[in-house]
């Protein structure tokens, strides 16, 4: 039987606008849309973002929450994993980031696992108090951590926070590869992330996505590894040096081709939820 | 959260073309160059600082 490989879609982001592509879906029924085009072209999970009325990154949990019943009022059939952000936007509140996730109860939601420099001209804050609060709430909400980890570091504090309870085993991380202020993305580095997991959080799952340049590296990396990817224009809007994305499906077809060409199959939501010990029947 | 790639924005002193170089391929020979003449850019902007609206037109150095 082939081995499952886990597609994640993040559809939006908190950065590009229509100007950077046309095609970033922005408002809650073109993202419930576009999650469920990706659902039908191979991904399980969908990395959630939102946008205000001016196209700026927000918390807003009434976006959350018309985007979710959009999806379900008008696609029944889809069953994608929903993992929202709790890092939305950089002037949003510890109460914010988690409103949400309270209200809503998605599958997943992010946990960035670690403070650090954004864009070289602001801070990326996650207060220890923050993501202790976060991680204690997200255990008693019924939301899995996705650990996005930015660098070698970061995966040491979730090792951390497992000792201490504030995360719950088994771990699923996100390595973010490529980022600006993060680990550069290269083979040589997912490796390192990869080994630096297993030793410190056996028995964790991991996904990786590579901004720009590293994006087919670690496309190709992720699957060889026994992984799983993140695909999608909240990392890229371009599709190869020079072309612009046509859509987020784009990104999805393109990740189902690779892993079938391997050897795997995409896991269906079904298949991710076992493989991420998510408990929700369909 | 993540936020693509962190770009350095150039102009061409000799020949005025425009074009970006990612910070992800800091290491390249490339980086910084015109892709036409090869002269050195003259910095116009960045990701983080100040985004040129026709981000677009910028030609992409990567190899």
């Amino acid at each position: 039987m082939a081995k499952k490989t886990i597609i994640t879609v993040a559809t939006t982001g908190a950065w590009p606008k229509k100007k950077d592509n046309p095609h970033v879906p922005m408002t809650p029924a073109e993202i419930s849309e576009d999650v469920y085009e990706c659902w039908k072209a191979g991904a399980a999970m969908a990395h959630l973002h939102m946008r205000d009325d001016e196209g700026n990154g927000t918390m807003s949990a009434d976006k959350f929450r018309e985007t979710a019943e959009l999806l379900h009022k008008n696609h029944p059939d889809c069953d994608i994993i929903l993992n929202m952000t709790t890092s939305g936007d950089l002037n949003a509140t510890d109460e914010s980031r988690q409103a949400h996730l309270k209200e809503l109860r998605p599958e997943m939601g992010s946990f960035d696992c670690g403070s650090m420099n954004w864009l070289h001209s602001s801070l990326f804050i996650n207060h220890p108090k923050f993501l202790e609060q976060l991680g204690q709430n997200m255990q008693e909400w019924g939301v899995k951590p996705e650990i996005e980890a930015f660098d070698p570091g970061m995966i040491a504090n979730a090792a951390y926070y497992l000792k201490k309870g504030v995360l719950k085993a088994p771990l699923h991380f996100q390595f973010c590869m490529g980022c600006a202020n993060g680990i550069p993305g290269s083979l040589k580095n997912l490796i390192f992330m990869k080994e630096t997991m297993e030793g410190l959080c056996p028995g964790s799952t991991w996904s990786c996505f590579g901004v720009g340049h590293s994006a087919m590296e670690m496309l190709y990396g992720a699957v060889a590894l026994g992984g799983h990817i993140r695909v999608g224009m909240e990392d890229n809007v371009m599709y190869a040096k020079g072309q612009l994305a046509t859509s987020n499906v784009q990104f999805v077809e393109r990740a189902v081709r690779v892993i079938r060409e391997y050897g795997n199959e995409p896991a269906t939501p079904a298949e991710a939820r076992e493989i991420l010990g998510l408990n929700k029947v369909i | 959260m993540s936020w693509g790639v962190y770009w350095l924005f150039y102009r061409c002193p000799a020949c005025g073309k425009l074009f970006k170089s990612g910070a992800d391929t800091i290491s390249e020979p490339e980086f910084g160059k015109c892709p036409c003449c090869h002269a050195e850019g003259e910095l116009v902007g960045e990701s983080g600082k100040v985004y040129p609206a026709d981000a677009n037109n910028y030609e992409d150095t990567a190899n």
